[in-house]
């Protein structure tokens, strides 16, 4: 059948097509720019071919700015309809990146090539390379971070966009005790959040809110045995409690849940370790994850996963090192896990070092991959390639 | 549009009329906008909501012949090739690796031009499942190309001048690099 671009008669928008129909009734299929559908092809698109595509025309980079499509494109990446893809930032200055799942092709740290990316982030503050940069949190993509305890980020490191919160109400400087960020569901908005400590140990906590982008201060005063970041998992923050010597209770995980802004579920370890062993927690593969190093005469060091939330019995041991395990220049190894790879390796910060290590648990391997930079408190940190935006938190608009 | 007061689509016994009768009274006929006539197994029509509303909700007599004038002939025969195999499978128990033999076979004579057309049919016919399934082909078909080749399919006009094209493109340089070695 001939489509012809005779325009007599008849020139209709059905809404989702124009079309010209000529008399003997052949059609002309002009510009296909039926939003909805063009909208729905491009929400189960990876994030790369989406960012490439808003330069197709004006009106496609309208659409994929959009807060309706992000949120659509966002949902679809949850549900599994499109692929997922994170990377590792490992150094703020200047910010990189890289494909961590690249990096099980690597040999050695000369050999490595693992799609590195230099990120683009918008200075705002002065003296802004100068000054000390602490993550604070991350998640659905956006990465909340200080500048030396005194102004806090949004920054979503794929689309490149960030925001500048407002100041606190009350002074944080040089008193942060613990803080942490997160998304609420409950109210479709991102929290940050953020305790300080006077004299006396009296406690303020802070939070934030995106959609208003405003702070109040909650009314939680009482000592907590928290302190640094809190990891964010199912609408809550989570602590690793201190080790309150001579206080007889064992460590938990203490949780604070976003919406409710209260702190409860004390979840229960794997064990009691009433001697310390546990140093610290993460998230890793979606679970509350702890570990601890050269533990006893055999200096063990263990890695757990817990894989059901809240369930002590789900407490799964992933790793476990011995000391004559690990090669003699390894040996002093205090290896912050940052995540575990789909071939089961694991890629951790040697913070005493400053490097970020690959280690196969198979072979008892370690691998250099790169030095991660001390500007980053954390060593590196896993982010999800999300259009998610720093300034709407990605909020319908209506 | 005539409409009958018997209505043809309550009858489904399989006793009774002879079977040449019986398959006239479970077909439906639409007409496509090239004048091509297909008769549909009325389970096959009641997949597609267009057609399903069209009949059921003035009772029309299946004898009429519904018009369909934004769906071309070769769209319909791939519409109803999909809504027969989607009836089959959904009376089997696991259906999921013929289903996936079936789309990639669906597919593989389509260009993306036609996948591209065929989603706009499916979205007037109001066929959801199909609709869903075209659009991750379309994407799958899409994910690694250029700016220029999306241009063409969807025949849309470049009203970016050189500046603010470049503009656009250095907020994700590397959204523009290694298109054909898919590393990312």
């Amino acid at each position: 059948m001939v489509l012809t671009e005779s325009l007599y008669s008849a020139n209709w928008d059905l809404g989702f097509m124009n079309f010209n129909m000529a008399e003997d009734g052949s059609v002309a299929h002009t510009e296909f720019d039926d939003g909805e559908i063009i909208s729905e092809i491009l929400a189960r698109l990876p994030v790369k071919s989406v960012m490439r595509f808003r330069c197709v025309s004006k009106s496609w980079n309208t659409l994929i700015s959009d807060p309706y499509f992000t949120k659509k494109h966002f949902r679809y990446a949850e549900m599994g309809i499109t692929e997922n893809s994170s990377r590792l930032l490992y150094s703020m200055d200047p910010p990189q990146s890289l494909d961590h799942e690249a990096l099980k092709d690597l040999k050695d740290h000369r050999d490595g090539y693992f799609a590195n990316r230099e990120l683009d982030f918008p200075v705002m503050i002065p003296e802004f390379s100068n000054r000390y940069k602490s993550i604070v949190g991350c998640c659905n993509g956006l990465i909340c971070f200080s500048v030396q305890g005194d102004d806090f980020i949004l920054w979503n490191p794929c689309t490149r966009y960030s925001k500048l919160l407002p100041r606190t109400p009350l002074p944080v400087f040089n008193r942060h005790a613990f803080c942490g960020f997160g998304y609420d569901s409950a109210n479709d908005d991102y929290r940050v959040l953020v305790g300080t400590k006077e004299m006396g140990e009296e406690i303020t906590i802070q939070v934030f809110a995106l959609k208003t982008s405003s702070w109040k201060v909650l009314p939680i005063t009482n000592a907590l045995s928290i302190s640094g970041r809190g990891f964010f998992l199912n609408g809550a923050l989570h602590w690793l409690t201190r080790v309150e010597p001579n206080r007889g209770n064992s460590r938990t995980i203490l949780s604070f849940d976003l919406a409710e802004e209260k702190f409860h579920e004390m979840i229960p370890l794997p064990y009691d370790d009433d001697d310390g062993g546990f140093y610290g927690m993460t998230i890793l593969r979606n679970c509350l994850c702890v570990f601890n190093f050269l533990v006893g005469r055999a200096g063990v060091s263990t890695i757990w996963l817990m894989k059901e939330y809240g369930v002590k019995q789900s407490w799964t041991q992933v790793i476990r090192c011995s000391k004559r395990e690990i090669p003699k220049e390894h040996r002093l190894l205090f290896l912050q896990p940052i995540c575990i790879l789909e071939n089961g390796e694991l890629v951790g910060n040697d913070f005493r070092a400053g490097f970020l290590v690959l280690y196969d648990p198979k072979e008892n391997t370690f691998k250099n991959v790169t030095k991660t930079h001390n500007e980053l408190n954390c060593g590196a940190l896993v982010y999800r390639e999300t259009l998610v935006s720093p300034v709407t938190g990605s909020v319908v608009d209506i | 549009m005539s409409t009958s007061t018997d209505n043809n689509a309550s009858i489904t016994q399989e006793s009774g009329p002879s079977a040449a009768v019986q398959d006239i009274q479970k077909k439906i006929v639409v007409r496509t906008a090239d004048g091509e006539v297909f008769n549909l197994k009325e389970e096959v029509a009641m997949e597609i909501d267009i057609i399903k509303t069209f009949f059921q909700e003035d009772s029309i007599s299946y004898e009429t012949v519904m018009p369909l004038p934004n769906v071309e002939g070769w769209e319909m025969v791939k519409v109803i090739e999909y809504c027969t195999k989607h009836v089959e499978l959904k009376h089997k128990v696991d259906g999921y690796k013929e289903r996936k033999a079936f789309q990639a076979l669906f597919v593989q004579n389509l260009s993306t031009k036609s996948l591209l057309a065929l989603t706009n049919t499916a979205n007037y016919l109001e066929v959801k499942y199909l609709l869903d399934f075209l659009c991750q082909a379309v994407s799958e078909q899409i994910k690694n190309k250029d700016v220029d080749y999306v241009r063409e399919l969807f025949g849309v006009e470049n009203d970016f001048n050189d500046e603010e094209y470049e503009q656009v493109k250095a907020e994700a340089p590397w959204a523009h690099e290694n298109l054909n070695n898919d590393l990312h």
